[in-house]
């Protein structure tokens, strides 16, 4: 049953089976009902990540390392828990910005770099030859062994085979024919494959029911269940150091955590992974689901390797038949014909899903990111003019899907024997990996730069090359294998395989190691030495903060240009056709509330971007800028211009700041002034006060002095007794003028500041004697007892000497004049104390009630009570005294109780103290 | 019977001077020296004529 | 701090504990001679450990909040 024709014919009905779901959901799709909107098939989808490698290869890896296979499905699965940030602001960038392809993301990011594009698209392309050579391997490989059943004969002794009848080459070519199929047969905007999908998903059921169909069978058909193939395992002297696997294995755990970290990058990074996680997501809500069914499909595919792997050993115990095959030849041992046919057809699936969606998105790439740029550089104008570009687009996609899929032959042919097929793949997943930081840190750091970007790539692909690639073409002596053993030129330090004498370790590990240190080194040293263009920026922005920005409005907001309409719609049409531009720009309009056409609509900033965006999803963004700017007039934006936009949204905050400033500022002055204005309208009113006051004091003995004066002149009979009277009378009263004159002329003066202080060491002693003496007469003839208590020496006091007599002369005739009326006493005491003089007088009189006391230092303040014909005073005297004492930095009051007399006191600073002056 | 003025005030000199020419036009002159002793002396003989300074001590005009 | 956020750091946290398990020295820990359901110690404990952190996984996902 199992001839070669029969299996041709049945992998032809297979392959037919799955165009045919392609086709029929493309239909679908095309008329408007989609059906791929769920999340199941996007989960399904993304277990193309499982190929013939995992079909065949895991088994092969575990017959000689245990679980060393894991690392290729764990790792994905922790990784896959951060997806629900990672993934999720990818899809997010990606939808805004429509990206179309790997390439296209990085290039996008570091302000939509044709060159970075292009390395990417390079680096993916010549990193995948060795997985796409895999596949080819392991379809070729299974169709050779299954059509000598019932003989169990591996490929390498089958031998050689000429070209035309080399099955690898006749599967890339039938696979060429089948993606182009696929995947070209018209473009879309958003490079949306919704029929490939589809299928994909299929395939997936179908190589996990075929894994498990075979798993089954060995573990339950051949064997007693799990513990039974185990324990005849571990009866095996043999086989039974790989049930502890990592024991004594050089670098086992290394090993291990190495190919965890490197098959997290390849979930990500592999261009296939990244079409259907990514451009083919059509909601982010696909997410929630797939993050946890695609981990358990893995475990599904994995639980029975194990069990086949040493079912195998166990069955092939010579080493005759390879580890790989176990999959096929343990059913092909037991005879199984429909069951090996259903494990190949397995293996199909899994190869062929591959290679569609890897050669696809590959040559999208190829086409937007490679060849379209140079294109549009070398022969611009000649594509200008071209009306429709579409056939141009498709037909270069289709030539890059026949090229990768020859090439991926040719690296088969070169190179694919020298390896088991894990190994193969790993080199893949190693050259991916090279996007790792650039896109990780595309997504979390915007200080990340093209410069940066590029040098990070260089670098690790060039040591990608060197420690990966070129020894996989030396092992197969299409390179001298001296250079291996001795590095390029004899140079021992430059060995590929122990760079710098890194020995040791796994080849991959070791590739690994350095083009990490090469790649992020470069990336991060370079982006931090040279600081971001305008583009980079904005795009850095765009990209980091996806999650905080609102809609798409954020790109057009830093672009300043001139266009016209018609000239953007034929730029639109040149590339999507004009039914998708006039569709495009229908859809505009209406947003802007206008029909199409329609003369109304502006060619501004908004509508150059969205067409950008459109043009993008056909052509990549870096080329859809470049026809954008063709057509468009544009003004770029300077760094500076950018940032002076920026700039000018905080400098508004401030300056608002600032104004709150100054009206606090100007409220506070305010305030003041209004303070002072009371301050001199008070003083004001104090003013009128005094002026009223003294001009009484004036007018009161001017009238005495007048009426006595026009008595006496009036009538010459007047007696003379009255006539001495009258004149005594107008004598005191003009004295009391004059004196009254002079104390408002010496208040004046010393509150102005203006009277003159002559200072020197004052005896007060000798003032008060002095004193005493001076008005001794008037003592007498009042009969009023004078004592005085004057210490022997007193220390000088720094004062104007005629001011202290003034001081003292005050103070005495006041006690002269308030002394009681018949037995006045009058009492002076000197004393000096903590570096003053005090001196006090006290009389005797009729005391002073409390409501006075605090009065009478004021101005004009007079003590009333019972008055005879006693010299009026001023008012004035004790407010002048006691400024004058306070002057020089004493302090004078009064203590008086009513009907006990009044005592006087001051104080004056000798010069060792300062009293505190009383304001 | 000569007409009696009060006079109400608590400066001496002016009292003086008013008292000698009131006393010379022929008038009766009683003194008060404050708002009180005015008051008392309108009580005791009632004047026919107050003159009334409104600034004194104790009680004002 | 957002429902979302706050179910992105719980990922981030399964994800690093996963890292730890899945690592030296822990899984040195299990290497060992000896089966566990007839099914040796070490694989036993990786598809275990493996299949409790998808449970894990649709857990988070899948709950409302």
């Amino acid at each position: 049953m199992l001839h070669s024709t029969t299996i041709i014919l049945i992998s032809f009905a297979y392959l037919g089976l799955l165009f045919a779901i392609a086709y029929y959901v493309d239909q679908r799709a095309d008329a408007g009902r989609p059906v791929i909107a769920s999340p199941y098939i996007y989960s399904l989808s993304l277990a193309v990540y499982a190929t013939a490698w995992t079909f065949y290869g895991s088994v092969g890896r575990a017959a000689s390392d245990g679980v060393g296979f894991l690392p290729i499905y764990i790792g994905p699965t922790l990784m896959i828990a951060l997806w629900w940030v990672v993934l999720r602001k990818i899809l997010r960038i990606s939808k805004r910005n429509r990206i179309t392809s790997l390439a296209d993301f990085v290039a996008s990011r570091y302000g939509k770099s044709a060159l970075l594009g292009g390395l990417v698209t390079v680096i993916a392309v010549v990193g995948i030859l060795p997985y796409i050579s895999l596949q080819l391997k392991a379809v070729s490989s299974s169709f050779t062994i299954l059509v000598q059943y019932p003989e169990i004969v591996m490929p390498a002794e089958v031998g050689a085979a000429p070209i035309r009848e080399d099955t690898a080459l006749w599967v890339a070519l039938i696979l060429a024919a089948f993606t182009i199929a696929f995947g070209t047969r018209h473009l879309d905007a958003a490079e949306h494959h919704q029929g490939m999908v589809a299928a994909i998903a299929f395939e997936s059921v179908v190589k996990l029911l075929a894994f498990l169909a075979v798993g089954m069978f060995v573990t339950f058909g051949v064997y007693n269940g799990f513990s039974d193939v185990f324990a005849r395992a571990a009866a095996e002297p043999a086989l039974r150091v790989m049930l502890t696997p990592l024991e004594g294995v050089a670098g086992g755990y290394s090993n291990w955590v190495w190919l965890t970290i490197l098959s997290m990058m390849a979930i990500m990074f592999l261009p296939r992974q990244f079409q259907v996680a990514v451009i083919e997501n059509v909601d982010e809500k696909h997410l929630n689901k797939a993050i946890w069914l695609f981990p358990l499909y893995m475990l599904a595919i994995n639980v029975f390797v194990l069990p086949i792997a040493f079912g195998g050993l166990l069955r092939f115990p010579d080493g005759s038949v390879d580890a790989d095959t176990f999959v096929l030849t343990l059913p092909m041992a037991e005879k199984q014909e429909l069951l090996a046919l259903l494990v190949f057809i397995g293996g199909l699936s899994a190869a062929t899903g591959m290679v569609i969606v890897e050669t696809i998105a590959l040559s999208t790439m190829v086409c937007n990111d490679l060849v379209m740029p140079v294109l549009l550089r070398l022969r611009r104008l000649r594509l200008n003019e071209r009306p429709d570009l579409t056939g141009l687009l498709l037909g270069i996609r289709r030539g890059a899907i026949v090229l990768i899929l020859l090439l991926g032959y040719l690296y088969f042919k070169l190179a694919g024997e020298a390896y088991a097929l894990v190994s193969i793949g790993l080199i893949s997943f190693a050259a991916v990996a090279q996007f790792g930081p650039a896109i990780l840190g595309g997504i979390f750091w915007k200080g990340g730069t093209r410069a940066g970007a590029l040098c990070g790539l260089l670098a690790g692909f060039a040591v990608w090359l060197y420690t990966l690639f070129i020894p996989a073409l030396a092992r197969s002596e299409w390179l001298p294998i001296g250079l291996l053993e001795h590095g390029p030129f004899g140079i021992e330090l430059l060995r590929p395989l122990q760079l710098f004498g890194l020995a040791g370790l796994d080849q991959i590990n070791h590739a690994m190691i350095w083009s990490m240190i090469a790649n992020v080194g470069a990336y991060v040293v370079v982006s931090l030495a040279a600081s971001p263009s305008a583009d980079e920026h904005r795009q850095a922005s765009l990209f980091v903060d996806v999650f905080r920005l609102s809609g798409e409005a954020g790109g057009a907001r830093f672009w300043r240009g001139t266009a016209t309409v018609p000239e953007l719609y034929n730029l639109l049409a040149r590339f999507l056709g004009s039914a998708a531009a006039d569709s495009a720009f229908a859809e505009y309009a209406s947003a802007k509330g206008l029909p199409w056409p329609d003369q109304r609509l502006v060619a501004d900033a908004d509508l150059v971007h969205y067409v950008e965006v459109q043009l993008a999803g056909a052509i990549g963004s870096a080329s859809a800028r470049v026809m954008v700017g063709s057509v468009v007039k544009e003004e770029a934006l300077t760094i500076d211009e950018v940032r002076e936009i920026l700039d000018e949204a905080s400098q508004v905050v401030v300056y608002s700041h600032r104004l709150e400033q100054k009206s606090h500022e100007l409220e506070a002055a305010t305030a003041e002034l209004r303070e002072a204005n009371e301050r001199l309208k008070e003083l004001d009113r104090l003013k009128d006060e005094f002026v009223s006051t003294v001009t009484h004091e004036l007018r009161t003995p001017l009238t005495s002095i007048r009426a006595f004066t026009e008595i006496l002149l009036d009538d010459p009979e007047v007696e003379l007794g009255q006539r001495r009277n009258f004149l005594g009378i107008i004598t005191k009263e003009t004295e009391r003028l004059t004196r009254l004159i002079n104390q408002v002329l010496d208040l004046a003066k010393i509150e102005s500041g203006k009277a003159e202080w002559v200072d020197s060491a004052v005896d007060m002693k000798e003032v008060i004697s002095d004193t005493l003496a001076a008005m001794d007469q008037l003592f007498k003839e009042r009969s009023i007892t004078v004592e005085a208590l004057l210490p022997e020496n007193v220390s000088p006091v720094t004062a104007d000497l005629d001011r202290m007599i003034q001081v003292m002369l005050n103070l005495l005739s006041n006690a002269a004049k308030f002394c009681d009326a018949i037995n006045g006493r009058v009492e002076i005491v000197l004393s000096e104390r903590d570096g003053c003089l005090r001196v006090d007088v006290r009389d005797n009189g009729r005391g002073i009630s409390p409501k006075d006391q605090s009065e009478i230092f004021s101005k004009f303040h007079q003590v009333g009570g019972v008055l005879t014909d006693k010299p009026r005073g001023s008012g004035l005297g004790l407010h002048i005294s006691r400024q004058i004492v306070e002057h020089f930095g004493g302090k004078m009051w009064v203590e008086s109780d009513l009907g006990r007399g009044a005592c006087f006191s001051f104080l004056l600073p000798t010069g060792a103290a300062t009293v505190e002056r009383v304001t | 019977m000569s007409k009696r003025i009060l006079i109400a005030d608590d400066e001496p000199s002016i009292v003086a001077a008013l008292e000698y020419l009131l006393q010379q036009g022929g008038y009766e002159v009683l003194i008060a020296r404050n708002g009180d002793e005015a008051l008392g002396l309108i009580e005791q003989r009632i004047p026919d004529l107050v003159l009334l300074d409104v600034m004194m001590p104790r009680k004002s005009g | 701090m957002t429902n979302f956020e706050t179910k992105g750091q719980h990922f981030v946290a399964l994800c690093m504990f996963g890292m730890l398990l899945f690592n030296y020295p822990i899984l040195a820990l299990f290497n060992v001679p000896g089966t566990l359901f007839g099914v040796p110690v070490l694989y036993a404990y990786v598809f275990i450990v493996w299949g409790a952190l998808i449970a894990s996984m649709a857990y988070l996902a899948e709950s409302r909040g």
